[in-house]
């Protein structure tokens, strides 16, 4: 084999194979265990690839475990709250790359510094903010949680990405009769497509995986959301294997799905995001 | 463009709609022309069995007391306390909540529940309730009141994979030399199979005590003055033994960190054949290796022939101070801890029963793992040690000294002498600062 291949098999393919699998398996694993009968998880010698297959754990979660009223709640969340993520973010953030105002730099180290809070620290007053307003045991909560929490770094990307382009752009729209809402929506908003996919990923991510929020301001089962329900496969003495791997298959399908239609704005999107601004 | 912005912005007014629609329940509904009120019940631990069976009791309950609606709400039982927490932080507790003892005291602490003791005097059953676990339920609070309705508790017992012994030639030890014995004779590190499942990680606690109590045949944590008694030399010697068990590869590597899960998951794998831990884990155990193939027994004894074994831990029944409907949560309590409903949730989910009119059930007398808790309670030769979850502190010490410095024990990055001399010093502190504030 010539040097040049035994040198790009060494430094990259084996590498990539490597890193693939390590990081693949995992999800190969929950994909198995999912498809074992119950008995069969826990015997030895382990099973790489199930002999009986399997599709009881998916109808015992679905049908007992009101595992479908989970998901449809963290999709709910989890698309409002990207939704009114990517509609603020660009509206903010086109403020703050475009316009100067007092106080510009110290609204930006604000929006930063909500980012080093843990969560749990603003746990209680939320809480007694949205009981006061009734939004206790209402979805509503922790849409507005989630947007609160995941705005300020989703504006400040955005903003990065306003920035990356000339404001001339906008400007010729408007000399050509444009309005300035119109010369944001139908010219530059296109133009930075990638950031506002990445943002959009970035907060759809985040509110689907949330747990300490939705435990907290939820008070009935029905309403619970996805982490809550996966959690609640682990009982104090028991732990449903099999429908802990299910659900956690059944959580991965649209954010892989999401990523697989996102990805080629993602990279683009956070390599721009991170050298601009 | 603008007409998906525009699509886009309709669908999030939509969804906000909809959601501004799963408002809160109210309190009162009028439901075939009887007005309900509602009671809120939170569970500890909402597993797939757990919530069945409170749909069935509060079904019975509700046809009983039509009055009444209960709102039960299942938690995750690794994360229930945080809830408890911010409900109590936030003035918006349920009318009643499943406590465990190890909880009671930091929740009195925080003044949440209502003082039960009135109740269980007026109740029916109130002479069937377990002695022992109601003292246990006192033991919990500095003011020692009862402030929970017990309804099950927990025994430390040891499991024994007995197919897989009997096709190896293995007798069940009986005493901590036959164990010992067993650990190392049965231990084979190259196929990874042991005879022993040592429980190094989270809840390890149980475990060790259980031992070292055993091995110095005491049982009590603390003398008359206070002091924590785990500085005696015969309690260094018995923590070099139980972490031999570790050093000398008896036991697996992961062993270490071995929460409940893998310590269960080894044993029902059959990677070991023996393993200590309490009567709840009984369904994992018929899950995994199925019924016939595993007894439940006492832990292995010492040279007098006694076992020491935690004191009951029992899960019960709370009303809290600030419930809206306390009338009502008092009544689903009381409905809850009466024989036919915990004989049912007991049967159900292989619980030991609070109430001893359960004991004359036929499923109770006929069931063989509850024999061997009878056994328990009623042997000459089991001693009790009590657990002092009356102290603030208790938690925090499991999770910030005795968890970590067992695990440098088994690791030797420290000695047993200076780990156990640490422990006495802390839970004599905190003791003395108890039986202070409580003169």
């Amino acid at each position: 084999m010539p040097a040049e291949k035994i040198k790009k098999l060494i430094t990259i393919y084996i590498p990539v194979i490597f890193c693939s699998l390590t990081t693949l398996f995992p999800f190969y694993w929950f994909l198995c265990t999912s498809l074992k009968p119950e008995r069969s998880i826990m015997q030895l010698p382990l099973e790489y690839f199930p002999s009986q297959i399997t599709g009881e754990n998916y109808l015992k979660i679905t049908n007992n475990f009101g595992f479908s009223h989970y998901f449809i709640n963290s999709l709910i969340v989890s698309i409002t709250t990207t939704l009114l993520i990517i509609v603020i973010a660009i509206m903010g953030g086109y403020a703050v790359s475009r316009y100067k105002f007092r106080g510009k730099k110290g609204f930006m180290l604000l929006l930063l510094l909500t980012q080093m809070l843990p969560g749990v620290v603003i746990l209680i007053p939320l809480f007694s903010i949205f009981n006061k307003l009734g939004l206790i045991n209402n979805l509503g909560s922790l849409v507005i949680t989630y947007t609160a929490i995941n705005l300020p770094f989703c504006l400040i990307m955005m903003s990065g990405f306003f920035s990356s382009l000339p404001p001339t752009l906008e400007e010729a729209a408007m000399i050509d009769g444009c309005s300035r809402w119109r010369a944001i929506f139908t010219i530059i908003v296109p133009a930075i497509m990638p950031g506002v996919v990445s943002s959009g990923a970035f907060a759809f991510v985040n509110a689907w995986n949330e747990f300490i929020f939705s435990l907290n301001f939820i008070n009935q089962s029905s309403k619970f959301t996805l982490p809550i329900g996966l959690s609640m496969m682990k009982g104090e003495f028991t732990v449903n294997y099999g429908g802990l791997a299910a659900g956690t298959i059944i959580s991965l399908v649209p954010v892989l799905l999401i990523f697989c239609y996102i990805q080629k704005y993602l990279v683009k999107g956070l390599a721009a995001g991170a050298v601009k601004g | 463009m603008k007409k998906r912005i525009l699509s886009a912005l309709l669908s999030a007014t939509i969804a906000a709609s909809a959601l501004a629609g799963c408002g809160t329940a109210k309190n009162d509904e009028k439901t075939n022309d009887v007005q309900q009120s509602a009671i809120e019940f939170w569970y500890h631990d909402g597993n797939e069995t757990s919530n069945g069976i409170f749909a069935e009791l509060i079904s019975r309950f509700q046809n009983k007391y039509p009055q009444y609606k209960v709102n039960y709400v299942g938690l995750p039982s690794d994360s229930y306390l945080q809830k408890y927490n911010t409900a109590i932080a936030t003035n918006s507790v349920p009318d009643t909540m499943s406590v465990r003892d190890q909880d009671i005291s930091a929740i009195v602490n925080q003044e949440a529940l209502l003082d039960l003791e009135d109740t269980i005097n007026n109740f029916d059953e109130k002479a069937s309730l377990n002695k022992a676990v109601l003292e246990a339920v006192r033991n919990c609070a500095i003011d020692g009141k009862l402030y929970a309705f017990p309804e099950y508790f927990t025994c430390d017992i040891s499991w024994a994979n007995t197919a897989l012994m009997k096709e190896k030639g293995v007798e069940v030890p009986k005493t901590i030399d036959e164990f010992m014995a067993a650990c190392k004779k049965y231990a084979d590190a190259a196929n990874g199979k042991y005879f022993y499942s040592l429980r190094g990680g989270t809840g390890s606690m149980e475990n060790l005590l259980d031992f070292l109590f055993t091995y110095a045949d005491q049982d009590s944590l603390f003398d008359k003055e206070g002091n924590c008694v785990l500085d005696q030399p015969i309690f260094t010697e018995a923590l070099d033994a139980y972490a031999s068990i570790y050093w000398n590869g008896w036991t697996s590597k992961d062993s270490v960190t071995n929460g409940f899960k893998e310590m269960v998951a080894e044993f029902g794998s059959g990677t070991s054949m023996y393993i200590s831990h309490n009567s709840s884990s009984l369904a994992e155990h018929k899950k995994n290796l199925g019924e016939g193939n595993f007894i439940n027994i006492f832990g292995p004894a010492n040279k007098n022939g006694n076992v020491v074994t935690k004191n009951l831990s029992f899960t019960g029944f709370a009303v809290t101070k600030k419930a809206k409907n306390p009338e009502g949560a008092i009544e689903f309590v009381k409905f809850l801890a009466n024989s036919e409903n915990q004989s049912y949730l007991c049967e159900k989910e292989g619980r030991v029963p609070a109430n001893e009119m359960v004991y004359k059930k036929d499923w109770y007398r006929n069931d063989k793992y509850m024999k061997v808790y009878t056994e328990l309670l009623n042997s000459d030769h089991v001693k009790f040690i009590t657990h002092p979850v009356w102290l603030s502190g208790w938690g925090d010490f499991k999770a910030k000294y005795q968890e970590p410095d067992l695990q440098a024990v088994i690791l030797k990055d420290k000695t047993s002498k200076e780990v156990l001399a640490s422990w006495a010093a802390y839970l004599t502190k905190l003791q003395k600062e108890y039986l202070n504030s409580n003169k």
